[in-house]
């Protein structure tokens, strides 16, 4: 992955009083408050229909809060400047539930989206994608078509995605769907070495193994509404104490 | 520059495939039409310039039986341009020469050495001042009074009609350009909204990675430049041939009567820019629709 320095924040992400509605229709969030510390790690939970993927809509500016204050990177969004959120996004990973792959490319140019989008040379491009793309085990699949790929295949590269511009934050919609356990642990401390380098990460997920296996504190939403639940002590948890004292 | 690779899959996107016909029917259509534009500015300025200070008076050599009138037409002649150039406006009146009535008659007689025989008849060219008020009806009557078998030539008239009725045509020439403009203008935009709409899941997901609008813009103009280009090459292609048949018709009528554009010194330039300018045109619109489009995102 290229070496982008992720600069100090006091605060990642930071949600007072916010509220969101698509069109007319009811809340789908309510008086979310919670802060994203930088380096942590959390799981996102809650049942279908809870306000997962519209939580991390706002996180990655997909969705503009229908009331309240959300600031990312010490930036208050309602305040940025439009021209200024590409840059914002850009410190964004995110893996969607849907992996959200351009079929008509190859995995490595998929995977190197996000650093031809920050302008990066094309023979860093080169280096850094193909490493990232072995470590995924997908080596012999670098110039596949994305159609060519088995379900388990199109999650590696949509996280490899995510994960190749060393993003500041890392979004994940359950990262770990279409793939066996043993891959999913895999993938999870991907991001677990991604977090000991500094970048703070989110993963939502069903998953009652992983979650226990892992203890990381978590995001639980439920009927819109959002409760910072603390880890359990885990190898694998850097700092569960740290949603303690959000609470 | 046009091979580069984009990132949304316009290879899939068969709404846009009918871009590069439609240019290609628009500066096919362009290039007649600034053909015929420039050929009829070219044949109005000859026109202008055959009308202005100038004016022709007929003796006629046999009368109406068919029987020459011998010495009575060169007296005629004479009291003609005596009578001319006493009449305040005119500068000059003067007999045509055999070598250039000859001159006059090749594009309808051929090369004759010849053409006593014929029933022709004389002809003095009367040069008008400049800027001088004529006239030329109460100049024809009182000439016809003098020399009864002396009739002055009208062209001035019918061609002052022709010249009303080109110059009309030039402004519908003109108004058939821009609505060239307007409609391919109207096609981008159509094609490249239908396409924004076929291509909005990874549009947005550009836009989430990060991509400035200008990212996305430019992969649309490159795609709108590299269509355009092909259709307006193509236009220019089936125009060329075209454009080479008329004219070479038109040079076959002699006379210079009517003109072609290729003299014309922008006519080339003109005719081999017109698919870069619709090309252009073309992406600047598409960079437009995209813009704008991409403005309603957060």
């Amino acid at each position: 992955m290229p070496q982008q320095k992720i600069k100090k924040y006091t605060q990642i992400a930071s949600f007072e009083g916010v509220g969101l509605r698509y069109n007319n229709g009811p809340e789908v969030l309510r008086d979310i408050h919670f802060s994203l510390e930088p380096g942590s790690i959390h799981f996102l939970t809650g049942e279908s229909g809870a306000g997962k993927t519209s939580l991390l809509s706002l996180m990655y500016l997909d969705n503009r809060p229908s009331r309240g204050h959300v600031r990312l990177f010490d930036t208050p969004i309602e305040g940025a400047p439009r021209k200024q959120l590409p840059f914002i996004r850009r410190k964004i990973g995110v893996v969607f539930q849907d992996f959200r792959l351009l079929e008509h490319l190859s995995t490595f140019d998929n995977v190197a989206l996000p650093l031809r989008i920050a302008g990066v040379k094309e023979a860093e491009i080169r280096r850094h994608v193909g490493e990232l793309i072995k470590w995924v085990g997908l080596a012999g699949q670098i110039n596949s078509k994305i159609t060519t790929l088995s379900g388990g295949q199109k999650q590696r590269v949509a996280i490899a995605r995510a994960v190749i511009n060393r993003p500041a934050l890392l979004l994940a919609d359950e990262p770990t769907g279409n793939v066996d356990d043993e891959l999913a642990k895999r993938l999870l401390h991907l991001f677990i070495e991604l977090n000991k380098l500094g970048t703070t990460v989110v993963i939502a997920t069903h998953s009652e193994p992983l979650i226990h296996h892992f203890g990381f504190p978590r995001l639980h939403l439920e009927q819109g509404r959002l409760q910072v639940l603390p880890g359990v002590t885990s190898p694998f948890c850097v700092n569960p104490m740290e949603s303690e004292k959000e609470e | 520059m046009l091979s580069r690779k984009s990132e949304l899959p316009f290879v899939y996107d068969s709404s846009s495939l009918f871009l590069p016909w439609m240019v290609m029917l628009m500066v096919f259509i362009a290039i007649l039409a600034s053909a015929g534009g420039m050929a009829l500015n070219s044949t109005l300025h000859h026109w202008n310039r055959a009308i202005s200070g100038s004016l022709t008076v007929q003796i006629p050599t046999h009368d109406r039986a068919g029987v020459t009138r011998g010495k009575q037409v060169q007296k005629d002649i004479d009291r003609t341009i005596e009578f001319l150039l006493k009449t305040p406006g005119i500068e000059k009146a003067e007999q045509l020469s055999k070598d250039q009535m000859r001159k006059l008659m090749d594009p309808w007689l051929g090369d004759l050495d010849d053409f006593s025989d014929l029933p022709l008849p004389e002809l003095i060219d009367v040069t008008l001042k400049k800027d001088y008020p004529v006239n030329f009806e109460e100049l024809k009557e009182k000439l016809e009074e003098i020399v009864p078998s002396a009739s002055m030539d009208m062209h001035r008239v019918w061609l002052e009609r022709l010249i009303a009725l080109a110059e009309g045509i030039k402004k519908i020439t003109t108004l058939v350009l821009l609505l060239l403009i307007l409609t391919t203008s109207l096609t981008v935009i159509y094609s490249t909204r239908s396409s924004l709409a076929v291509h909005k899941p990874a549009i947005e997901l550009l836009h989430m990675m990060g991509a400035k609008d200008s990212y996305i813009c430019v992969q649309y103009a490159f795609r709108t430049f590299r269509m355009s280009l092909i259709g307006g090459l193509a236009g220019l292609a089936l125009a060329l041939p075209v454009i080479i048949t008329i004219s070479t018709l038109v040079a076959q009528l002699k006379g210079g009567f009517i003109t072609t554009a290729q003299g014309q010194p922008f006519f080339w330039p003109v005719v081999f820019s017109l698919p870069f300018v619709a090309s252009f045109l073309s992406v600047a619109t598409a960079y437009i629709t995209v813009s704008r489009h991409l403005k309603k995102f957060l």
